[in-house]
């Protein structure tokens, strides 16, 4: 059923109103993308796939050109709006255009606008029982768009019976609602009393504050809103993320909002929707090939492959390889050096003996007897005692390494030919060991490669031994795309995960070499409220996306690394105030041991006053964007945002900037 | 591609290769006199994906490090593709370099070649690893791609440019006499003979190592291969002795390009450091009104609360009248009596 547009305590049928004051864009009216600015990347990517490379950009410079026309027009006189001549003006003159294009383009914008423009359901049933009710609608927006223009987007999105006198628009009348001078005109035009008009709108200051100055009954209403991000943010890779995102937003409208549909619904759908292609192209390209799904980064991409592999029995069966970097590592340990000292115990750290065998596969012994489990160690009590028992810390490795090629025969990986492990990625370095491993063991008859989601630059040495690709960001990025990838590595990483922990050892041969998982209690509970929640939502949207049936018309065609990366920022890097809260709270566990309370995602407060710590902390541990944006609304804190984003202005919110450098 | 003795750059650079999204190319690699093993063990790797029978990845090793020129002529005989980019170990691609440049030659027939906008990379090398410190992003337009723009010294990364290889044929290819700058030189000729179109999009990233990376990480072979002035004398010397077809002596026109380029260099720096000086003059007076407002300011809040004081005291003489009457109302009655009598 229809959610209603509830604009209780005001009733139409009383005879009260005899107006209803209706605002345009994302009350009465939508688009099918999910902020205003993205139809100019969508103008953007039509100009350059229409061979008109000189576009590239367009979206942004158009984005200037508007914030241009408004600060000259305030300039000017700061009660009228701009009108889209205007706009168009300053864009003419910044991309050096002559009269006959700029018009050309315009006219493109105000078509497309058209063609993207959708009804509200709930608005129009509010429109239709106004006039049930004799109740004179009238539309009142703060727009550069003229009221003709309004009116054939109305048309188009099927909203009826509307006539150019009852279009009231800022840039047509010297006033905007933001100001209140439009209120007059409109209340000058209607020719009642303003108590009898009720307006419903989606902006608090313009529809809600200054309409009600003038006695006008105002409703706001921000179900239509809640997909908006910083305008600035607008380019055609975006666009996949940005329809889907609307279709969410169409979807929650009237409706509590919900982080988990939109995280899972965009991103980590996407992510999934472009391992899936990538694993399905290689396996074209090299038919005998085997495709592994790395736990736990492509447990969801895994479960996607199984169920479409249900319905095409073409697919080949693929892996699910339980690799992680502190196992891979374990079991090419050869003797207790320094560096095997300070990872197995952290400077700070003071854990039980019984947590430290864990970690080491074996029990510490001293002069030949068990030490208490139960025993506290610190830094240095831990690490001369891993020292005494160097001996049987080798053996421990040797035997993990052996139960470890056990697990990888079990899995095929050391047969003959090639091997494709897809992953989250950042480094590959676990991968490369790997690959060294299973080249070593096959005399080079069986080769891994890697397909990666993103890579940053500590996987360039990486490449002299594992073949690898990825598709959303790479060690040949920009710079800055690089260090905005590192920061929101744990974000990704709590995203894409599986309901069981990391993998921390092989059972022995009578067990088939089984992965052994830890689980740890924060990551059991972030999974159960909110990451597997989010995983449900990608799954099904995936499904959706890669069989070319999601209502929104994303399909996998529209999905490749840009299309990722621009989701993974808009989400990561220009996450909304109420996804850091949410979000935030996820701990993520990265002790060698993976056991542990873990590190919140969200720090609440600067650790440190040294802006080079915090961001170093931040980047290692926690969401650096996350933590940062979080800061910058908290009045506490927001000195300190302010000034790190001095440091680092590639850590605004506008991170569509950085494709400049990409 | 020309490589010597850069492992980690080699695999990073053939990736980037690899990555394109237009996938109709041929890869030469061209070992200029480095360990031949290192060279095939990353081959190896690269290619694995490619298939045992591809030839997809080509490999010339040179046993001694010959000049640039000669490495890729070499190169550039090995296939017969319809275009070329001499792409050294030190550069890297956007995935759509290719489809970009290619997609623009293919529609401008009378175009010789396409060169892209590109990222400047300084980045620190310490063993195997890697980290860029700085970027920097040239954007480039028709203007920097005419004849007296190049001839001016404006130098190109090679990877940047793609060739048309018909074009490279009739200019007779690289000149192998050179020891650097083979292809600045080339691209000069082009010009002077056709037209590059400039692709304003950063497609191309060119990588060099900054001082702080590990001395062993310095080669000192690709240092003499390295762009360095000496070999832009060289080059201008010869071409002192070339005059041109429409008269004007090449060499000449190099100095002259150069000079205006130079002088023209020297007008925008002193702009932008006017500007510059502009700026911290407008900050300097911002503050010191800032600083004159806050005096001001100060001042009347002085004022306010020189006011609020008397006002204070006003009061509480008030209240203790009002208290003084509560308390004793014959002492009230008797100030009445005095303020009325007189």
């Amino acid at each position: 059923m229809l959610p209603e547009l509830l604009i209780s305590p005001f009733d139409l049928s009383s005879g009260e109103i005899t107006v209803l004051s209706i605002d345009f864009f994302d009350t009465l009216v939508t688009r099918s993308v999910a902020q205003p600015t993205h139809v100019f990347a969508t103008l953007e990517q039509r100009l350059v796939s229409d061979g008109q490379r000189c576009y590239h950009g367009f979206a942004r410079k158009r984005i200037q050109a508007e914030r241009s026309a408004r600060q000259y027009q305030q300039e000017l006189d700061d009660r009228c709006d701009v009108t889209i001549e205007d706009i168009y003006h300053h864009l003419q003159i910044a991309l050096g255009l002559n009269y006959k294009e700029r018009v050309r383009l315009m006219t493109l914008e105000m078509d497309l606008e058209v063609a993207m423009c959708r009804s509200v359901p709930r608005a129009v049933a509010l429109v239709q029982k106004a006039r049930q009710h004799g109740v004179r609608v009238v539309v009142v927006s703060d727009n550069y768009l003229p009221s003709h223009q309004l009116l054939r987007m109305a048309e188009a999105a099927g909203v009826v019976g509307l006539v150019l006198s009852d279009i009231f628009v800022s840039c047509e009348h010297s006033g905007m609602k933001s100001n209140g001078h439009l209120w007059t005109t409109v209340l000058g035009h209607v020719g009642v009393e303003a108590n009898q008009i009720l307006h419903v709108g989606d902006n608090p200051e313009a529809d809600g504050v200054q309409a009600s100055r003038h006695g006008i009954c105002v409703v706001v209403n921000c179900d239509m809103t809640r997909s908006h991000r910083a305008p600035f943010n607008a380019a055609p890779s975006l666009l996949s993320h940005s329809r889907l995102e609307a279709y969410v937003r169409d979807e929650l409208c009237g409706h509590d909002w919900s982080i988990e549909r939109v995280v899972g619904a965009t991103t980590v759908a996407l992510i999934i929707v472009d391992q899936i292609q990538r694993a399905r192209a290689a396996i074209a390209s090299t038919p005998r090939a085997t495709v592994h799904f790395a736990a736990r980064d492509g447990y969801l991409s895994h479960q996607v492959w199984n169920i479409l592999k249900r319905d095409d029995s073409s697919m080949p069966e693929a892996g699910y390889l339980a690799m992680s970097r502190s196992v891979v590592w374990r079991s090419a340990i050869n003797e207790a050096s320094e560096k095997v000292q300070q990872k197995m115990i952290g400077n700070d750290e003071v854990l039980s003996v019984e947590r430290l065998n864990r970690r080491l596969g074996f029990s510490l012994q001293k002069n030949g007897v068990d030490v208490d489990g139960r025993e506290m160690v610190d830094v240095y009590g831990g690490r001369a005692l891993i020292a005494a028992n160097e001996q049987r810390l080798v053996e421990s490795s040797h035997q993990l390494r052996d139960r470890l090629l056990g697990y990888l025969k079990q899995q095929g990986l050391l047969d003959i030919g090639r091997h494709f492990v897809i992953d989250l990625g950042w480094t590959g370095s676990t991968f490369a060991d790997l690959a060294d491993l299973v080249a070593e063991q096959s005399n080079g008859d069986s080769v891994v490669e890697g397909i990666f989601t993103a890579l940053y630059w500590d996987a360039t040495p990486q490449r002299t031994r594992l073949a690898m690709t990825s598709s959303a960001v790479s060690d040949f990025s920009g710079m800055w795309t690089n260090v905005m990838l590192l920061g929101l590595l744990k974000l990704l990483e709590a995203l894409m995960t599986a309901p069981h922990g990391s993998v921390v050892n092989y059972q022995g041969a009578e067990h088939n070499f089984d992965a052994v998982f830890v689980d740890t209690e924060p990551e059991q509970r972030a999974y159960q409220t909110i990451v597997g929640p989010i995983g449900a939502y990608a799954i099904e949207t995936a499904l959706q996306i890669l069989n070319n049936t999601h209502p929104s018309g994303v399909s996998g065609a529209d999905v490749n690394g840009a299309a990722v990366w621009a989701s993974i920022m808009q989400i990561g890097h220009d996450p909304r105030p109420e996804e850091i809260d949410q979000l935030g709270m996820i701990c993520h566990v990265s002790a060698i041991d993976h056991e542990g309370d873990g590190e919140p995602l969200v720090l609440v407060e600067p650790p440190d006053e040294n802006h080079g710590k915090i961001v170093s902390t931040l980047m290692h541990d926690n969401w650096w964007q996350g933590s940062l944006r979080r800061w910058q609304n908290d009045p506490l804190h927001c000195d300190m945002a302010n000034q790190i984003l001095q440091f680092w202005p590639e850590a605004s919110c506008e991170w569509v900037r950085l494709l400049n450098s990409q | 591609m020309r490589t010597f003795e850069r492992p980690v750059l080699l695999a990073r650079a053939i990736a980037s290769v690899q990555q394109q999204t237009f996938a109709d190319w041929v890869l030469i690699i061209v070992n200029n006199g480095g360990d031949p093993r290192a060279v095939d063990a990353i081959v190896k790797v690269a290619s694995g994906s490619l298939g045992r029978e591809s030839t997809q990845i080509m490999l010339k090793h040179f046993d001694t490090c010959v000049n640039a020129g000669v490495a890729s002529n070499a190169a550039m005989g090995m296939c017969a593709s319809d275009y070329v980019v001499m792409h050294d170990d030190t550069e890297t691609w956007h995935p759509d370099f290719l489809k970009a440049t290619v997609g623009v030659l293919d529609q401008n027939r009378s175009m010789a070649a396409a060169a892209t906008s590109c990222t400047r990379v300084l980045e620190t090398q310490r063993a195997n690893r890697l980290w860029p410190i700085h970027e920097s992003l040239e954007v480039i337009d028709d203007g920097q791609l005419t004849l007296t723009s190049l001839i001016a010294g404006h130098i190109l990364p090679a990877g940047s440019v793609l060739i048309r290889r018909s074009a490279a044929l009739e200019l007779g290819g690289f000149d192998e006499s050179l020891p650097a700058l083979d292809h600045w030189e080339f691209l000069v000729r082009v010009a002077e003979h056709s037209s590059i179109m400039a692709v304003p999009e950063n497609l191309t990233r060119h990588h060099s190592r900054s001082i702080r990376s590990d001395d062993e990480a310095e080669n000192p072979k690709a240092v003499v291969v390295r762009t360095d002035t000496s070999a832009q004398d060289l080059i201008v010397d010869r071409w002192l002795k070339v005059t041109m077809p429409n008269g004007l002596n090449k060499g000449e026109l190099a100095l002259t390009a150069a000079s205006a380029r130079q002088a023209a260099e020297s007008v925008r720096a002193m702009d932008d450091w006017s500007r510059r000086v502009q700026g911290l003059e407008r900050e300097v007076r911002d503050l010191q009104l800032a600083i004159s407002a806050d005096i001001a300011n100060q001042n009347i809040a002085n004022e306010h609360i020189a006011h609020q004081m008397v006002y204070i005291m006003q009061q509480r003489r008030l209240w203790r009248r009002i208290s003084r009457v509560i308390l004793n109302p014959a002492h009230g009655l008797r100030a009445i009596k005095r303020r009325v009598v007189g």
